[in-house]
């Protein structure tokens, strides 16, 4: 069983094709994906990192744009420590879609989670979303701000990095820390084998 | 004197010559001797020298022998080379006269094949001639013959011409009438003439067109099913599963003609047209499936419910909907209930079906002769466009549906659960539990058996979220009403034994309280072998998946597995409130009783508790108490429940007695009679609990301990006698000398003057 004192769920969402995957890989694996294809439903990476001594795990959730895949989703927000929200400076339409992500987050996700705005693609000259635009939206929803670039790995560490922070330190504060939540102990069985249920089961 | 020494010399000069004479002469006729040795000598030699003159001659001749003979094996070597070439030229030269030959029976050939008809037999030269090293041919004829050869080849040429257009023409003759023989007849013939795309695909054209005449006809008798019909629920999933497993029946019949005729590697063509194909005819399924079930309107409802009823499902709940809409929403859960077996059965063969074609395709390269990397890529074209194709995008918004309503039905059924929870006679849970399990366990299994990984792992994710959303705050309303007391000890729990409606609303909310304490508990069991059992079911369920997938389903089950920690913690705090509110009063009473007590007994005193088993009438009605409200919870909790408890009520035990018995005084008999009476309570509990209880009464046992001695002397000795059994000590010096202070007889300087 590997060590960590926090281990926190960080979705990303948005529109398709505004570089959650990449975003995702160039923070677990360190590298700028060469033209894969869309995300099918839902990614699943880790990455352990260190807030002050500690070891936090990051399970992050790399989830499609498409609607047909908003269910699968929606399903990952209710127990989400943070959800990210990402569109790209370079299109307009993503980051009109921004307030209809929120209200699926306001639907679904914890009130307690950490919101996120990031907007992504900052290496392309072709901006449409100047700085000013998405941190005025970002603080009028009261949302942590970052501009990135899953290209050129501008403050995609930073982004993370971030998010790991502020989570444990809420987590301290409110000492909800399950030290490493226990491993699933698939070998104990019921006792009582004449229940109803555990008979079904069985 | 002079002439003297001239004469001496004289003399001797003569003495020397004479003797010199002397020598001379012996030399001479030494000399005289071997002249006739030497005479002989000479004779020899001149006999031999005719001989040496032989040896010379003799000698050059050999010499002459051997340069020969290397002369002659050098030139042999030289012709042994000319005839290897001369041979292989003699083998091409044969070859090509071979090829001539083949040549102009190819061309003969062709000409009476194709006026008899005979196409296989035409179709034959023909590949011979495609065959041929035409290059070769052409390098090694003169050039008179060579105007004969490209004659040849070009009648050869104009043939397969020919050929293509005749068997071109007769093929689709064959195949607008369906000529099944003829049909078969030439898709043979077009891998002969280097035409295998133009064959394998008129053909699997062909092929589709009985596909979608089937797909077509089924459709349509499925549009004109009546809902009385037996087959009328999962109808759907009938038409999709007879357009899979036509396609896959087809390719079962033909794969082996194609492997035959085009060899492997050419599966491909013909399963990728099936497939759009597919694609075309399911994408009409699939519209009929939508409108059929209403799948957008009822998810849009379903949605509404769901997100309406996590903000107002408390409020609402009492002043309950008119039973129109009750039996409404019955009725709607049931239909939903069908479509989703359907909707699980749709995806569930059409995953098989993908798995189906990408294992044909897959094993069909590999059989090929294409060298690895060129394997590789095509495998890989071929995923990559099936992954992107209309069947799979239509199954993915069909996977979204099915989600939406899955989880509405789950949420429904267990709002239903709580509504309408029962308790029945000598069961220590309640309907809601057996309810609610047996719901979380048919979603998720239809979640799994859809074969979406995706789909199973957000069942999984919802089903968290009920457990530890409607479950628990259903379970926690009931905690949080509490544990009322009162009139308890004379009707325990008559509940259980299903007297609800005979008796008080307190006694009722009593059996509750049990009842959520067990459920709870056992709920949390039972997501231990939910998970194990869906554990157990991957690998079956989910055979294609990439570890990247197992690991997200293995969070995704992880996760679940937790969520019983929530409800874990709530049955803790419930017992907690349960022993607060039923044992803590006993003990109180007790420990009261305790205080109040007189601890400085006479002999009298003490022998006469002897009697009842050595206790005060006081403790003595504490420990019946105690022992049948034990036993009354023993009968209506779960067994881990009653454990819990039992520890709870041995701490609160431990805590308030030992505040009582520091606040009395004592003389020997009475700390001795204490002693006692803890050994006693100590015997009791320990019997009662499965585990050992004697380390929670280790420091109160101390205190007996320093109350019952008989001088503060003797205080050393049980200190040191304690180091030496490597007891924990529990006492602090400071309490030592405390408890030492509450027995009468001691002095107070004494136990200041005490080493521990
Ligand atoms: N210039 C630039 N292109 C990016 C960046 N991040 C992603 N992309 C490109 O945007 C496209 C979509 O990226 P992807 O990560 O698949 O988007 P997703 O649908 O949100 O997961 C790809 O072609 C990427 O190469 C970035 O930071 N800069
Ligand atoms: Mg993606």
């Amino acid at each position: 069983m590997e060590d960590y004192k926090f281990l926190f769920k960080v979705v990303l969402i948005g529109n398709a094709g505004v570089g959650k995957t990449c975003l995702v890989r160039r923070f677990t694996q360190g590298m700028f994906p060469p033209g894969q294809g869309a995300t099918i439903g839902v990614d699943f990476l880790i990455k352990t990192v260190e807030v002050d001594g500690d070891k936090v795990k990051l399970q992050i959730w790399d989830t499609a744009g498409q609607e047909r895949f908003r269910s699968i989703t929606q399903s990952y927000y209710r127990s989400a420590h943070a959800l990210v929200l990402v569109y790209d400076i370079s299109s307009q339409p993503t980051f009109d879609c921004l307030p209809d992500w929120l209200r699926e987050i306001e639907q679904y996700a914890s009130p307690k989670v950490l919101r996120a705005v990031v907007g992504n693609k900052i290496d392309r000259d072709d901006r449409e979303i100047p700085t000013h635009i998405g941190e005025e939206f970002a603080r009028r929803n009261d949302m942590y701000f970052i501009e990135t670039s899953a290209k050129e790995a501008d403050n995609v560490e930073k982004l993370f990095t971030e998010i790991a922070h502020r989570l444990t330190q809420e987590a301290r504060a409110s000492r909800y820390s399950t030290s490493g939540p226990a491993a699933p102990d698939l070998s104990q069985s019921p006792s009582k084998s004449d229940n109803p249920c555990c008979k079904m089961l069985q | 004197m002079e002439m003297c020494e001239e004469l001496e010399e004289a003399e001797s000069t003569l003495k020397q010559l004479s003797k010199q004479e002397e020598e001379t002469c012996a030399r001479l006729e030494e000399l005289l001797l071997s002249h006739g040795d030497i005479d002989q000598r000479i004779q020899k030699i001149h006999k031999l020298m005719p001989s040496f003159q032989l040896v010379n001659s003799d000698t050059e001749e050999l010499n002459k022998i051997v340069t020969y003979t290397a002369s002659l094996a050098e030139n042999i070597s030289r012709k042994v080379k000319q005839l290897d070439l001369a041979k292989s030229m003699v083998a091409q030269s044969l070859q090509r006269v071979d090829d001539i030959m083949d040549l102009k029976a190819c061309t003969d050939g062709v000409k009476t094949a194709l006026q008899n008809e005979d196409y296989e037999q035409a179709a034959a030269h023909v590949h011979r001639f495609l065959g041929l090293d035409q290059r070769g041919l052409r390098s090694c004829v003169d050039i008179q013959e060579g105007s004969s050869l490209e004659e040849a080849f070009a009648q050869l040429t104009e043939a397969q011409q020919t050929l293509i257009e005749i068997v071109r023409q007769r093929f689709n003759e064959a195949l607008s009438c369906a000529d099944q023989a003829s049909i078969e007849r030439f898709f043979k013939i077009f891998p002969l003439l280097n035409q295998h795309n133009e064959g394998l695909t008129k053909y699997s054209n062909y092929l589709c067109r009985q596909v979608t005449e089937n797909a077509v006809q089924s459709l349509r008798k499925a549009q004109g099913l009546t809902k009385n019909d037996k087959r009328y629920h999962i109808v759907l999933a009938d038409v999709f599963s007879m357009l899979f497993e036509d396609i896959a029946r087809v390719v079962e019949i033909h794969q082996p003609l194609v492997e035959r005729y085009y060899a492997h590697g050419h599966i491909h063509q013909l399963i990728e047209i099936l497939h759009k194909e597919c694609c075309v005819q399911q994408r009409r399924i699939f519209q009929e499936l939508l409108s059929m079930r209403a799948l957008a309107r009822r998810c849009k409802k379903a949605q509404d419910i769901v997100i309406k009823g996590s903000v107002e499902r408390s409020s609402l709940r009492g002043n309950s909907s008119s039973g129109n809409l009750v039996q409404d929403s019955l009725s709607e859960t049931k239909e939903i209930d069908a479509i989703l077996e359907e909707m699980s059965l749709i995806h569930k063969h059409a995953e098989l079906y993908l798995r189906f074609i990408k294992r044909r395709v897959n094993l069909d390269f590999e059989q090929s002769n294409l060298p690895p990397e060129t394997k590789a890529a095509k495998i890989a074209e071929f995923e990559s466009r099936i992954s992107t194709c209309d069947l799979c995008k239509d199954m993915q918004e069909l996977t979204s549906y099915y989600i939406c309503l899955e989880e509405f039905f789950m949420v429904e059924s267990v709002k239903k659960a709580v509504d309408y929870e029962s308790y029945e006679e000598g069961s220590r849970t309640s309907s809601l539990l057996e309810d609610v399990f047996f719901l979380l366990k048919k979603c998720l299994r239809r979640a799994f058996s859809t074969s979406s990984i995706d789909g199973a792992c957000a069942m999984l994710n919802h089903t968290c979220s009920m457990i530890e959303g409607e479950f628990h705050k259903a379970s926690n309303e009931k905690i949080q009403r509490g544990f009322p007391t009162g009139a308890m000890m004379d009707h325990a729990f008559n509940i259980i034994q299903g007297k609800i409606q005979s008796h008080a609303e307190q006694e009722r909310d009593r059996g509750v309280y049990i009842v959520t304490l067990n459920n709870l508990e056992t709920a949390c069991e039972y997501i231990n072998t939910l998970v194990g059992a869906l554990n157990a079911e991957c690998p079956k369920r989910f055979p294609g998946g990439t570890p990247q997938d197992r690991a997200k389903l293995e969070t995704c089950l992880t996760n679940l597995q937790q969520s019983g920690n929530k409800l874990r913690s709530l049955a803790s705090n419930g017992i907690g409130q349960l022993s607060n509110s039923a044992i803590r009063p006993l003990v109180k009473v007790c420990c009261d009783s305790f205080h109040t007590s007189n601890h400085q007994l006479t002999e009298m005193e003490f022998a006469q508790f002897e009697a009842d088993d050595g206790l005060r009438p006081y403790m003595q009605q504490f420990m019946m108490n105690l022992d049948q409200l034990i036993n009354t919870f023993k009968e209506v909790l779960n067994p881990k429940n009653h454990e819990q408890l039992v520890a709870l009520a041995a701490s609160d035990i431990t805590q308030l007695l030992e505040k009582a018995a520091l606040k009395a005084v004592y003389n020997r008999l009475g700390g001795m009679q204490f002693d006692r009476e803890l050994r006693f309570l100590i015997g009791y509990l320990t019997k009662i609990a499965s585990w050992s209880i004697r380390d929670k009464f280790s420091k109160l046992t101390q205190i007996a301990l320093l109350l019952n001695v008989e001088s503060v002397s003797e205080v050393e000795d049980i200190c040191s006698a304690n180091v030496q059994s490597h007891l924990t000590w529990r006492l602090t010096p400071v309490e030592v000398r405390q408890v030492l202070s509450l027995r009468v007889e001691f002095k107070s300087d004494e136990i200041r003057k005490l080493k521990v």
